[in-house]
């Protein structure tokens, strides 16, 4: 089974694919330095890196999980878990603490029923909670893909969401994908 | 003896800050400048780990070189000269420290770190301004998933060293960095509690942590570093022996820490060692002597009355004869409480019946080593263990009985040297090792003998060794009738690997043997160890570095209390009882006459005889039978029956219940004395706390019960009767309290010159030529059956000792494990309709217990395995009391039982 046909997020431990993990290890045994090439090819097959084929290489190679999750963790290129179509990054660098982030982020989680690092059973929207985005000044500050709200109150934060989900309804799969239009900040 | 000759060690002179130092080759500048007094800061350094040159504060300037370079990376050169101190080191030194106080929370008066925090230390010395960098500090939540240990990660100085311990040193690795940058965390994978990857809780990561981002959870607010009074003393539970500081405060144990520079464990320690200790400070003490009253009930009494109560009762008993009494001593106490122990019951009581829980696993040793080597303990050092080029481990779950001897062979492993295993269960070390041998239950001596008859066949035994040091080759040839291919296929282990293995194990240049109660708890056991042995003469392993046949024994002082001569067949420094010179010698020693001459009775064997009548009275001191022993109807019957019981413990035991005197004993921090380690090897344990309430060290009480008899002891001090040991056992003649102040020593220690014995048998063995046994397999008698389909093996976990009387009132260790369970495959779990977590209900021939059901890897389908201490579902209860033939140990390794749900 692929990732796409699986998309609410990673599979159960019994419904776990693990052909592709297992070729690639198989290709890269006994092959010293072949990590990174192996969770390349792995996120390759898979779209991101599951926790049971990042397990199995572990395993596989005999490192313990923390070495394989840490360089999976270094190198940005490497997602650790499917993103959704839309990803909703609430900042929580401390301007935007201070100014009310985590209430922002409670509305929105209520809103959207996930917690922060996952993703809507519909798959349309990953929540984040990010350090500071650079925009202290608007704090606090929501990202949606690549466009920015800021001076945010819980309400407008769940109001933004709401014309956003509006607007990418109307266009059919539009507006979160398109290209932002600068981050222009402030939405009223 | 003369200590082992050391290779030519090659040293190196170079001058640091003006002063010329000398050192091993191999030596960093950072420990050159320590061992002469210059103190260099460090923050990643640990001595337990390889260098890792991260933290830049060690930097030293070196003449010649370009830029400053960090000495605990930096291996001393000859004629090198280093400045640690110059104005540009100091300088660079206090950027370092002032770039990470700007990223770091500054909640001294309130973290657990402070006054032993390097940080905190170094930002005074370097007199650095805290001064913010403008940075916005990470805001982590803190964790506490753990039961033991605390975490705040905003702490963090990122130094890795409990990265790198858990990973190299623990081989396990819970701990990662994740992220890059400035967004750098140390963190579990996926951020798991720690008890989901692996974590087997001994808190080295703790240990490590040069700041208050991991934290001791069950001392915090208990007491700063500088308020505690500090005792290096040894580790009370397994027989590695540890060496460990004792913080106390306030009349109670805050912390135990393990010193870097003393002891067997260079600065580690267990679960058991490090949060196993509270148990001393539990309001479930014993704090007054309790006697039975008229009215039946035990009530409190003062020490008079209760020594006059024991005088009464074992003078009544021993009306009957010397062979009317019983004395059971115990593996917690210390050589010179079991000297005391065996010299009441040979020349007080005058009886030989006085033995000990350290049976269980050395009497295989006293029926198998001696004989063929010349003395009935472990032959090389824990320290060598890594210099084998092959390891056989056999029945030892190492990592959990033995948990930081273990470490020596995870070093080995990563050193890239083979370990083979042979176990019925996949422990961890079988996981990882080159060969596991997943025998069947009980046919270890199959394996063995085909093992040896491979090494015969293909002409890989060491005819030289062989000729020239042992005799009995062609005995023991002549009892090799199976072929490695029948030995394969009685064990269930493939021919190819048994082959294998045994051509690993006899062409290394060094192959070192463990064992434990895998092998000597085993119905069969002396067979086995007897097959070992020939493994390694017939091969030359033996006498020197990184070889040998390394029985590691139970108790931490079971070593101990076998060379105190708590046997029943066997004086003080193992001198037979029908050796007329020896029991001569002990008596002129002693001062007194070994009254009974003839072999006592084993703790079986006692119990026995109170059935029977012939027994009358038993004094037992720090063993809890009624849980640890086999069969437990007759036991309870025993104890119950028997006319007068006294028991000397630290806590009102199961088998407290039915003493009519019960006597308040101190623990390990409230009295001195020596224990043996495993690897022969007498340590100081040293009082740090007053006795809780009434209680009295047991060297005391046995003296005041010997002088209630009419003895006329006037021993003042533990260090009296070792002084008096001293000169009862040779082996042990060169020690005193004084030289053992710094480091333990290992026996036999002949005189106050001899350095002591690390590695037995390199000049030699004792009576000439070691001997080669034949080698006898008999088929398990408990085998599965219809009736009872499944085997059912017991063992040790990390977490608990014996039968859990001090663990299971340590705090520290209640919160990690559940209590009496059952280990099943998933596949059985799931035929027999059961659920993980059930309770179900055991049954063997013998007895019945109820414990929980767990799903586990270890095991193979039909093998379930239990964990041997726990009261309420004692595994123990489930075996028939069969004895081993030649050691007369019970057999507790094996029973066929049913299962079904309760
Ligand atoms: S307690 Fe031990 S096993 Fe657990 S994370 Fe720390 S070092 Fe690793
Ligand atoms: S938690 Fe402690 S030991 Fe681990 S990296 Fe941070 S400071 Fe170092
Ligand atoms: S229980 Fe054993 S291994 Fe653990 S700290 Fe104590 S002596 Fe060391
Ligand atoms: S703290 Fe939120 S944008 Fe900087
Ligand atoms: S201690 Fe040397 S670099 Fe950290």
């Amino acid at each position: 089974m692929t990732v796409a046909e699986s998309p609410a997020g990673p599979a159960t431990e019994a419904a776990f694919d693990y052909g592709p993990v297992d070729e690639l290890l198989s290709k890269y045994r006994g092959i010293k330095g072949s990590l990174i090439p192996l969770l390349q090819g792995t996120q390759a097959a898979y779209g991101y890196l599951p926790k049971e084929a990042m397990v199995r290489i572990a395993q596989g190679i005999g490192e313990p999980l923390s070495s394989i999750f840490g360089v999976a963790t270094f190198y940005a290129q490497f997602r650790l878990i499917p993103r959704a179509r839309n990803v909703v990054r609430i900042c929580h660098g401390t301007a935007c603490h201070v100014s009310g982030a985590p209430l922002v982020s409670l509305e929105v989680e209520k809103h959207l029923g996930i917690q922060d690092g996952e993703n809507t059973e519909d798959m349309l929207y990953t929540l984040e909670s990010v350090a500071c985005l650079g925009a202290c000044g608007m704090a606090p500050v929501m990202m949606i893909n690549d466009r920015t709200y800021g001076k945010l109150t819980p309400d407008k934060a769940v109001g933004a969401l709401k014309d956003f989900s509006a607007a990418e309804a109307g266009s059919g799969n539009g507006a979160g994908k398109a290209e932002a239009q600068e981050a222009s900040g402030e939405e009223e | 003896m003369a200590p082992l000759p050391e290779t030519e060690v090659k040293t190196i002179t170079l001058t640091i800050d003006d002063q010329e130092v000398t050192v091993p080759a191999g030596t960093t500048v950072l420990e050159a400048a320590r061992s002469v007094g210059i103190d260099i800061p460090t923050l990643c350094h640990d001595p337990r780990l390889e260098p890792f040159g991260a933290c830049r504060l060690c930097l030293v300037e070196v003449e010649g070189g370009r830029a400053p370079m960090p000495s605990c990376a930096l291996k001393a050169g000859e004629a090198m000269v280093v400045k640690t101190r110059t104005e540009r080191i100091m300088r660079l030194r206090k950027f370092v420290i002032e770039l990470l106080l700007s990223n770091h929370p500054l909640d001294c008066p309130v973290c657990e770190a402070a006054g032993d925090c390097r940080l905190q230390d170094y930002a005074y010395e370097y007199g650095v301004a805290v001064s913010p960098w403008g940075w916005t500090p990470h805001e982590y939540p803190t964790r506490d998933d753990h039961p033991n240990i605390a975490r705040d990660p905003n702490r963090c100085i990122l130094c890795g060293r409990c990265v790198r311990i858990c990973r190299d040193v623990m081989g396990i690795g819970c701990w990662g960095f994740r992220s890059r940058g400035y967004d750098t965390i140390i963190d579990t994978p996926y951020n798991m509690p720690l008890q989901a990857v692996d974590c087997v809780s001994c808190g080295q990561c703790v240990s490590a942590c040069p700041v208050g981002a991991l934290n001791m959870k069950r001392s915090r607010f208990a007491a700063r570093n500088w308020q505690t009074e500090k005792t290096i003393t040894t580790c009370g539970y397994c027989a590695v022996g540890c060496e460990m500081e004792v913080q106390t405060f306030r009349g109670k144990v805050v912390r135990v820490k393990a010193p870097f520079s003393q002891g067997v464990n260079e600065g580690n320690l267990c679960v058991k060692g490090r949060f196993g200790i509270d148990y001393v400070n539990s309001d479930e003490r014993l704090t007054a002597p309790l006697v039975r009253g008229e009215d039946g009930l035990l009530k409190p009494a003062d020490w008079e009355t209760a020594l006059a109560r024991v005088a009464e009762g074992l003078k009544k008993a021993k009306a009957g004869g010397g062979k009317a009494v019983g004395v059971i001593a115990s593996t917690r106490c210390t050589n010179e409480e079991n000297y005391l122990l065996q010299k009441l019951a040979r020349t007080v009581l005058g009886t030989a019946n006085i033995d000990s829980g350290a049976r269980l696993n050395q009497a295989a040793a006293l029926a198998t080593l001696r004989p063929m080597l010349g003395y009935p303990a472990m032959t090389n050092s824990i320290a060598d263990l890594d210099k084998a080029d092959v390891l056989l481990v056999v029945g030892s779950n190492t990592t959990e009985e033995h948990p930081v001897l273990a470490l020596r062979i995870v070093k080995a492993l990563r050193e890239g040297k083979t370990l083979i295993v042979v176990d019925p269960r996949c422990t961890a070390l079988a996981k990882r090792a080159s060969i596991h041998l997943p025998v069947k239950p009980g046919t270890d001596g199959a394996l063995l003998k085909g093992m040896l008859r491979h090494i015969v066949d293909t002409g890989l035994a060491d005819k030289d060794f062989v000729a020239q040091s042992t005799e009995g080759y062609d005995e023991l040839v002549s009892s090799l009738d199976l072929t490695p291919e029948a030995a394969a296929g009685i064990a269930g282990v493939e021919a190819a690997d048994l082959k294998s293995a045994a051509e690993a194990y006899a062409q290394a240049a060094a192959a070192g043997i463990v064992y434990s109660a895998g092998v000597t708890q085993q119905a069969k056991g002396a067979a086995i160890v007897r097959a070992l042995v020939d493994l390694a003469l017939l091969t030359g392993n033996i006498g020197r570095l990184g070889t040998g046949v390394n029985s590691l024994s139970g108790g931490a002082n079971a070593q101990g209390a076998c060379d105190m001569g708590c046997l029943p067949d066997f004086l003080p420094g193992f001198r037979a009882l029908d050796d007329t010179d020896g029991v001569k010698a002990v008596e002129a020693a002693m001062g007194a006459k070994v009254a009974d001459k003839k072999s006592g009775k084993t703790v079986d064997e006692m119990l026995q005889a109170v059935a029977a009548g012939e027994i009358k009275g038993l004094y037992v001191v720090g063993e809890n039978l009624s849980t640890s022993q086999p069969d437990r109807d007759a036991v309870v019957s025993a104890l119950q029956g028997v006319e007068f019981l006294v028991v000397q413990d630290l806590f009102f035991s199961e088998t407290a219940r039915y003493a009519d005197v019960v006597l308040p004993a101190c623990t390990i921090v409230e009295r001195d004395g020596t224990f043996t380690n495993t690897e022969r090897r007498v340590q100081r344990i040293r009082g740090a706390l007053e006795p809780r309430g009434d209680a009295r060290p047991d060297w005391m009480i046995t003296r005041d019960v010997a002088n209630a008899l009419g003895a006329g002891w006037s021993y003042a001090s533990a260090e009296d009767v070792f002084a008096e040991i001293g000169k009862v056992i040779p082996e042990y003649a060169g020690f005193s309290y004084e030289r053992l102040e710094e480091q333990g020593l290992q026996w036999p220690c002949l005189s106050s010159e001899d350095a002591g014995t690390p590695v037995l048998y390199a000049e030699g063995f004792p009576g000439g030529k070691a001997v080669l046994a034949p080698v006898e397999y008999q088929e398990p008698s408990e085998t599965a059956s219809g009736e009872f389909p499944f085997l059912l093996t017991t063992g040790i976990e990390r977490e608990h000792f014996g039968t859990g009387v001090r663990t299971r009132q340590a705090t520290g260790l209640t919160g990690l494990v559940g209590g009496g369970r059952l280990e099943m495959s998933a596949a059985d779990v799931a035929k027999l309709g059961l659920a993980d977590g059930d309770t179900i209900k055991v049954t063997s021939r013998y007895g019945s217990i109820e414990p929980l059901v767990v799903v586990g890897d270890s095991v193979p389908e039909g093998l379930v395995f239990m964990p041997q201490h726990y009261a309420e579902a004692p595994a123990a209860w489930l075996f028939g009391g069969e004895a081993d033939a030649v050691t007369g140990v019970p057999a507790m390794k094996l029973v066929a039982v049913r299962i079904e749900k309760a």
